[in-house]
């Protein structure tokens, strides 16, 4: 006799749970096929979440691919769209973070001409800037400039061509020489010159600056990025392009996901109401012998976890197969395959707790029911007492 | 006989089965969805936007939007031009100022106008293409010379038909065919929003337009040193206003009036045509920065963009709407300032536009697998509960086949119950979409009819199978064991 034995009140739900265990097995056995289903179910699901977290983006994130190497090294370049003191910045900058962080900040003129050759983002610094150097180049003399190299070879431009520069206010125009031809880091400046040439020519300038030198600290980094710029480039700017492309082709699934838990919930209450329903004498007669709350309790805990755990090994094997599935058509993985087992641990913790979510109702019912309810009334009927009884004001 | 058992049964239990019909009306709710409103806008939606953008799709010269099967190849680094004026300025700015990344070859700041147009007036659903003709423009005269005036070609007919611009009008009236080849102009009050002198109705506005050249590779820029002024008579100011904004709560709730603000100077097509073929040396205009599509209706705008963006690879197509939206996630194209900074609505984070993956095959599969297991579940539960009628039915001589029979008519009466109700509640908005498009009564129960098919289909197939695991557990029922025990 496999019944649990009557026990003083007071039952612990462990101890409730070792008394139950042999009840709730041969219920599993009886069973069989309602549980087998509920764990395809509970399978499904899990295999569900883990494929869609890899195909589209809600675990962790592959790897952007090899770019090139920007050039830009340790320096964040920001351009702001109004003009601001450089005093003001290294004043700002003092206040959160060491200056040894960011050991210089150098100042120039962002601006906007107007050319023979299109309209052209140039930056205007001093002789004495840093920046020359990185770019590998001498500052330009006075009434010169420098056109990065894809800008050269489209217009048919090299050392000692002239650029116009036109005053749209005026329409009177002026010409620069080509001092040389130069390999930018990015995409951001279209010429270099003095700052003198730029804030005389500009038509749009506003003022740039430069971080140079090894920006050391997460803290002066995200000074930097609090600043309001219209463009902030540091070294990880394409990849931060990339993973905000990532990001937005590959949108998180989250509807769907919880939409997924519900559906498995929605099985779980389904199949535990059935249960309860078909059960009520053999849950009126162990009430009647004594049985506690808890044990009833513990024992469809029992049968869920284990049509759970069936429902993990068989997601396992779901997972496996439509891995092999979407691959064989082809589709890229989101992320990369070390992130398989913890959203495998994520899918599991959330059936879990969907489960649970789904088993609550019918479980309080089996607990609360009456053994006079149990043995005279139908099914739907004893569910809308119970629940007209737990409405009623106390 | 069986089958009417079945449909009986299948209604006298229908409280017990509840959770079967409600999966199946969730699963039916789910793929009507997916078939009939992620398709289409309904017609109203965004016409101002829709009209400065000259179309319900928008095809855009660069390629930016990228799918997820692009990612695995490799990426080249793009940024258009500053003088490259098309309507993502305003809608993604950071093309413009930070770049984008885009297939090798492609992203290029023009595409050619009539190969474009050509392709995509292939697609029966394109009622007519509107290039969008822009070039860079600044007030030329003494008050307020040097700001930006670009000069934006409008097709009058279009405007008025399609667009009902001249709604948007505040002054003097909106542009007739009949101003084509005229030097007249219509501007936006939105250059005085922006700080930018407005030239009033009557006056004359002067703009300084750069010749136009072609560089090594075929592509477009602007000869600031050649440049040429342009006088116009403004005829008419207008007022773009895109959507009311609502903060605070309760009593402190207001409203605001958000513009889309442009500072283009708005002139006929055929005029700017003939601007463009001065100011190229003799040229006709080969390359456009963007095109807009307008479609019969937008009952199907998101489809008929894709299959755009399929005839033209290299470029960029979306639907207008969708564009729109993601732009507004961020606070775009319409200025918050009017609105109090601690109301000003979260922004969403810089992105380049993707285009998400399509998992909506995988997701209906998920999705009716688990609604067929809960049916099964469900339905097995119920038949263990039945062992007594299943007992009496084989002891009165019924067949395996006939039980299996009346089972699956039971469950097929369950999932299309659910069917109705998950189907029906989604279609009311589908079939409000398809009136607000004014599609034709027989148009709408042709497409009705076909999405419900499909629905029915799919789920009832669905159901039957999944419906054979508790159907071949009770035919397997021995009628003598199930008496004796009962």
């Amino acid at each position: 006799m496999n019944r649990p034995q009557p026990k003083a009140r007071g039952m612990g739900f462990a101890e409730a749970l070792a008394s139950t265990f042999f009840l709730a097995w041969k219920n599993l056995q009886h069973f069989w096929l309602q549980n087998l289903l509920l764990a395809g179910l509970l399978g499904v699901t899990l295999a569900g979440y883990v494929l869609f977290s890899f195909y589209m983006g809600t675990g962790g994130v592959k790897g952007p691919p090899a770019f090139p190497d920007t050039g830009l090294g340790s320096t964040y370049v920001a351009v702001l769209p109004a003009p601001q003191k450089l005093a003001n910045l290294r004043k700002s900058l003092a206040e959160t973070t060491a200056a040894a962080d960011v050991p210089s900040l150098e100042c120039g003129v962002y601006s906007e001409i107007y050319t023979n050759l299109g309209e052209l983002p140039v930056l205007g610094v001093t002789a004495q800037s840093g920046l020359w150097g990185r770019l590998g180049v001498t500052a330009p003399p006075a009434g010169s400039v420098l056109v990065p190299a894809d800008l050269a070879a489209r217009a048919g431009v090299s050392q000692g061509s002239v650029l116009t520069i036109v005053n749209v206010a005026s329409g009177q125009s002026q010409t620069l020489s080509v001092a040389g031809v130069f390999q930018p880091p990015i995409g951001l400046l279209d010429a270099v010159l003095s700052t003198n040439d730029a804030a005389a020519n500009g038509g749009n300038v506003v003022l740039g600056f430069m971080a140079s030198g090894a920006v050391r600290s997460g803290a002066a980094k995200a000074w930097l990025e609090s600043l309001p710029p219209v463009v902030l480039q540091g070294p990880d700017f394409l990849s931060t392009l990339w993973d905000r492309l990532r990001a937005q082709v590959t949108a998180p699934g989250a509807t769907v996901v919880t939409m997924i838990f519900l559906f498995a919930a929605l099985g779980v209450m389904s199949v535990l109401f059935l249960s309860f329903l078909d059960r009520r004498p053999e849950l009126a007669i162990l009430k009647t012998v004594g049985v506690e709350s808890v044990q009833i309790t513990a024992m469809f805990v029992w049968e869920v976890l284990v049509a759970a755990l069936g429902g993990a090994v068989l997601g396992a094997f779901l997972v496996a197969a439509g891995r092999g599935v979407l691959g064989w058509l082809g589709t890229p993985l989101a992320h990369g395959a070390g992130q398989l087992g913890p959203a495998f641990l994520r899918g599991l913790l959330g059936l879990l707790a969907f489960t649970a979510v789904g088993a609550a109702l019918p479980v309080a019912l089996a607990r609360a029911a009456t053994v006079t309810e149990l043995m005279s009334d139908g099914g739907i009927y004893l569910i809308r007492r119970r629940v007209a009884a737990w409405r009623k004001p106390v | 006989m069986f089958i009417d058992l079945g449909i009986r049964n299948a209604w006298r239990n229908r409280q017990k089965s509840l959770l079967i019909i409600i999966s199946m009306a969730v699963a039916s709710l789910m793929l009507g969805s997916a078939l009939s409103l992620s398709h289409g806008y309904p017609a109203n939606i965004d016409l101002v936007q829709r009209g400065f953008m000259g179309g319900d799709v928008a095809v855009y010269a660069p390629r930016f939007a990228i799918s997820q099967s692009d990612l695995a190849t490799n990426f080249a680094y793009a940024r258009l031009p500053a003088d490259d004026l098309s309507a993502l300025g305003d809608l993604d700015p950071e093309l413009y100022q930070e770049g984008f990344l885009t297939v090798p070859g492609e992203g290029q700041g023009y595409m050619p106008l009539v190969e474009t147009a050509d392709r995509l007036s292939t697609s029966r659903y394109v009622r007519a293409v509107y290039p969008y003709y822009i070039l860079p423009g600044f007030l030329s005269d003494n008050d307020g010379s040097g700001t930006l005036a670009p000069l934006r070609g409008r097709n009058p007919f279009l405007d008025r038909v399609y667009f009902h611009y001249q709604d948007t009008v505040v002054a003097g009236r909106y542009l007739d065919t009949t101003d084509e080849g005229q030097m007249v102009a219509v501007v936006d009050l939105g250059r005085e929003r922006q700080g930018l002198p407005l030239p009033a109705v009557g006056n004359l506005v002067a703009v300084r337009v750069p010749a136009i050249r072609t560089d090594a590779s075929g592509q477009i820029y602007y000869d600031y040193s050649a440049s040429r002024v342009f006088t116009f008579q403004v005829i008419g100011q207008i007022s773009m206003a895109t959507r009311q904004y609502s903060y605070g709560s309760g009593r402190d709730t207001r409203s605001v009036q958000l513009y889309w603000n442009t500072p283009q100077i708005m002139i006929p097509s055929s005029t700017w045509q003939q601007i463009y073929y001065e100011m190229s040396g003799g040229q006709r205009v080969t390359a456009v920065p963007e095109m807009g599509v307008i479609l019969g209706d937008l009952s199907q705008a998101n489809d008929v963009a894709a299959d755009l963006q399929a005839r033209l690879p290299a470029h960029t197509v979306v639907a207008v709407p969708a564009h729109i939206a993601v732009a507004a996630s961020r606070g775009l194209p319409e200025p918050l300032t009017a609105i109090p900074p601690e109301y000003r609505p979260t922004t969403a984070p810089k992105w380049q536009l993707g285009i998400p993956v399509d998992m909506t095959s995988m997701i209906m599969l998920v999705v009716y697998l688990t609604a067929g297991l809960l049916a099964a579940t469900n339905m097995l539960a119920l038949l263990t509960r039945r062992r007594q009628e299943m007992g009496i039915l084989r002891a009165l001589g019924a067949t395996a086949a006939e039980v299996v029979l009346m089972i699956e008519t039971e469950v097929a009466t369950l999932s299309i119950l659910g069917v109705v109700i998950g189907f029906g509640f989604v279609r009311l908005v589908a079939i409000s979409t398809l009136v607000s498009n004014q599609v034709s009564f027989a148009g709408i129960v042709t497409n009705t009819l076909a999405d419900l098919g499909r629905v029915v289909g799919v789920t009832v197939a669905c159901a039957l199978v999944f419906g054979l695991f508790p159907a071949l557990r009770a035919v397997h029922m021995r009628p003598v064991e199930v008496l004796r025990r009962e």
